[in-house]
């Protein structure tokens, strides 16, 4: 379906969009567990038990969760056996992204080799740098700390996940158009975003968050989604908007999976302002997360 | 010869042991350049000998298959910045991602 040229108004093009990506078999839609789970995290009173037993229900949907949890990227000591233990220390929404995620493993490896690859080692990497900022300081030896705005890590690792979902989208709603935009993108080494603009009148990292919204995620994960090509707009959560550029950045510049460019952009000013870091705090990132690509066949 | 997870094993790599299958047979000769196949069947097989300890097999330093892979990750790497060499802050960067190409490669 191409959406080009015709004589709309933003807002219905928008509308219109939103409406023909629900009319989609093929978009992922949130297993039918995963609604029964938002409904009852929509409960002030919901416990973890419950919310443990509705997802051992479904043993793919468990497996998948635990594969993920227990794998080199998640990083966790000790072996994750149950769900309700990894509930306990995740917390369901970030649960909930990996799910998500997961569920959309094959349509993401399906729409667009190495996106798959690109979204782990993203969400990987901005946990990791979460985490240093929290553990570490930055390059001034000012120390960090939730209270003065720096991310949840693991909240971090679900936004990486998710950021790209809108490709999926574009990939599958827009097949042609979507050719198109990656032929453009490698030939002018344009942003996708701006192609995407010019083509579709909407980018990935917005119709990402709508769609992450959509699926009742927090305004933590789906804030970032929709400002990581635009760090200087974000008004809230800025320093996970700003993770979240520097990760997708970097598993760019180090070249691990396949997001639409060949090329990369200079590293975003207000990204580096932001988290005050400097070459030897790219450096550190870098030597410790790297090696992990070796690790990503383990999802083959 | 370095010792290395089987999980890290990658194409080009160089078999710097023969490995033994569980029944005493060669299942693969030293100087095997590994592909996606071999590695897919090392991967499947249980094996006990001197050229597989537990999770590690041995492979070659500087092998031929490696040199290959380092000149394309490299090349990419050069591609991918072709654009913003001019910058200092870029070319940091540049650096610091060659030098952990090198290093996964067992290069200092």
């Amino acid at each position: 379906m191409n959406i080009q040229n015709k004589p709309k108004r933003r807002g219905d093009i928008l509308y219109e969009l939103v409406s023909s990506i629900k009319r989609i078999k093929d978009i992922p839609t949130l297993p039918k567990i995963l609604s029964k789970i938002s409904e009852e995290m929509g409960n002030d009173d919901y416990s973890i038990k419950d919310i443990g037993e509705l997802m051992s229900l479904d043993i793919s949907f468990s497996s998948r969760i635990l594969r993920m949890v227990n794998s080199p990227f998640y990083g966790f000591p000790q072996r994750i056996y149950s769900i309700k233990h990894a509930i306990v220390l995740l917390g369901a929404n970030v649960l909930k992204s990996i799910v998500i995620s997961t569920s959309v493993f094959t349509i993401m490896k399906e729409a667009m080799e190495g996106l798959w690859e690109h979204s782990l080692f993203c969400a990987f990497t901005a946990k990791y740098i979460a985490a240093m900022l929290l553990n570490g300081s930055d390059k001034k030896g000012n120390k960090m700390s939730k209270e003065n705005g720096i991310a949840d890590a693991d909240m971090m690792f679900s936004a990486g996940l998710m950021h790209d979902i809108g490709k999926v989208i574009t990939a599958i709603a827009f097949r042609d158009d979507f050719k198109k935009i990656m032929i453009i993108a490698e030939e002018d080494k344009r942003p996708l975003t701006d192609i995407e603009h010019d083509i579709l009148n909407i980018s990935h990292d917005q119709l990402g968050y709508m769609l992450a919204k959509e699926w009742n995620l927090p305004s933590s994960i789906y804030l970032p989604i929709k400002y990581h090509h635009n760090v200087n707009l974000a008004s809230e959560f800025k320093t996970e908007t700003a993770i979240l550029n520097l990760s997708d950045f970097l598993t760019r510049a180090m070249g691990i999976g396949y997001s639409g460019n060949t090329y990369i952009e200079k590293i975003n000013t207000d990204t580096v302002n932001i988290l005050n870091i400097d070459l030897n705090f790219i450096k550190n990132i870098v030597e410790e997360v790297y090696p992990f690509k070796n690790e990503l066949s383990i999802f083959d | 010869m370095k010792k290395i997870l089987i999980e890290n094993v990658k194409k080009g790599d160089v078999l710097a042991k023969d490995i033994i299958s569980g029944n005493n047979l060669t299942a693969l000769k030293k100087g095997v350049t590994l592909d996606e196949n071999i590695i897919k069947r090392i991967k499947r097989l249980t094996l006990i000998n001197s050229g597989f300890e537990g999770n590690y097999i041995f492979i070659e330093e500087n092998s031929a298959g490696n040199e290959k892979n380092i000149e394309k990750e490299l090349s990419l790497l050069a591609k991918r910045f072709e654009d913003i060499d001019g910058d200092g802050f870029m070319r940091g960067i540049k650096e610091i991602i060659k030098s952990a190409i090198l290093k996964n490669y067992g290069r200092n």
